[in-house]
């Protein structure tokens, strides 16, 4: 399956900007300021018509994030954005499966 | 088991610390992802959805007491206590971080001589009862495919840039159980009517990633085992494209 960053850039809705910071691998968010978070509440929605533009800039700077690309929300009552798909609901809040838990010895 | 020499622990260690100069350029902003990309994919390092995952190889499928406890160290210093086994006789960490990752490909390295797996070769397979079944020709098939792969395959530039998941098997029983016409390549061991030992090279197979209808190459190998060959190419005399390329690094 071609990677979200790889697809043409088809919006209808609200998006946000996603990534996975370089150090470590972890999936970000990005915020109105440029910046990246690790929580996805915080992060800027983009609205459809300004989504090239956002994308643009986020993919320009990949010295902090990789595997850039918008994924669709949805604004919870507190006007939060959610994940709008299962994809991205996985992506956000981890494997569907329980993980084992780490206990260092 | 697969036996690490001096070559092997050198190639090793040297691969970790070009790895880690590059790892160190990427997170300075020296390297662009698109550059960095397919440097880590040789080195078996991938961007999955919540994470960059590091695949090692098993050589052989199997593992000795002080390999199995220094992946399990890897895991708990720098993974999240714990890896994933695959079909294919690798193990997978998936929540490595990239910045510390040629510290842990250096203690797989300094301790055990395990490396990580490139991503072009998916895996070198052969029947699971060779040297068991009576109508083999030899009997070190089943070690002669990974030591195909191992010897033959790691680090060479042209096996490096093969359409990924290319597959490899190698049989030497007049009974296919490698599933060889299957494969990208396909190696059979055999003996003609003089005696004499050779390979049938199959390429193209049905499940290729470059299928042929006509993947039958010339029967003309004289060495009698792949292990007879190592750091050579055994397909090395036939007219196949695959091997035509091989017999470039002499």
């Amino acid at each position: 399956m071609t990677a979200p960053h790889e697809q043409k850039l088809r919006v209808t809705g609200s998006v946000v900007g996603h990534g996975n910071r370089v150090g470590d691998g972890k999936v970000v968010y990005r915020l109105t300021d440029g910046k990246w978070t690790t929580l996805l509440g915080d992060a800027a929605v983009i609205a459809a018509e300004r989504a090239r533009e956002a994308l643009s800039a986020a993919t320009a700077d990949e010295g902090n994030a990789t595997g850039v690309y918008l994924a669709p929300v949805t604004l919870d009552s507190g006007g939060h954005p959610t994940p709008a798909n299962l994809r991205e609901r996985i992506r956000s809040f981890g494997p569907t499966v329980a993980l084992p838990t780490h206990k260092a010895a | 088991m697969y036996i690490y020499d001096d070559l092997d622990r050198q190639l090793v260690a040297e691969r970790v610390d070009e790895f880690r100069d590059q790892v160190a350029r990427r997170l300075s902003g020296a390297l662009t992802e698109d550059e960095f990309k397919p440097l880590r994919l040789m080195n078996g390092v991938y961007l999955q959805l919540h994470a960059y995952m590091l695949r090692v190889a098993v050589p052989y499928g199997t593992l000795s007491s002080d390999q199995l406890r220094t992946l399990a160290r890897v895991a708990r210093r720098y993974d999240r206590g714990y890896g994933h086994f695959t079909t294919r006789q690798n193990i997978q960490f998936n929540w490595i971080k990239l910045q510390e990752l040629p510290d842990a490909m250096a203690e797989l390295a300094r301790a055990v001589s395990m490396a990580s797996r490139p991503a072009a070769i998916a895996c070198a397979t052969s029947p699971p009862i060779s040297g068991q079944a009576s109508r083999r020709t030899k009997s070190k098939t089943r070690a002669s495919g990974p030591k195909f792969s191992a010897s033959n395959v790691t680090l060479h530039p042209e096996f490096s840039f093969l359409p990924r998941k290319f597959k490899i098997a190698v049989t030497a029983s007049g009974h296919d159980r490698a599933a060889i016409k299957v494969h990208d390549l396909g190696l059979r061991l055999y003996r003609n009517a003089s005696g004499e030992s050779g390979f049938e090279v199959l390429v193209g197979g049905a499940s290729a990633a470059r299928r042929s209808s006509r993947n039958r190459s010339s029967r003309s190998c004289r060495h009698a085992t792949c292990s007879a060959t190592s750091r050579r190419s055994c397909a090395s005399t036939t007219s196949s494209r695959v091997a035509t390329t091989s017999t470039r690094r002499g």
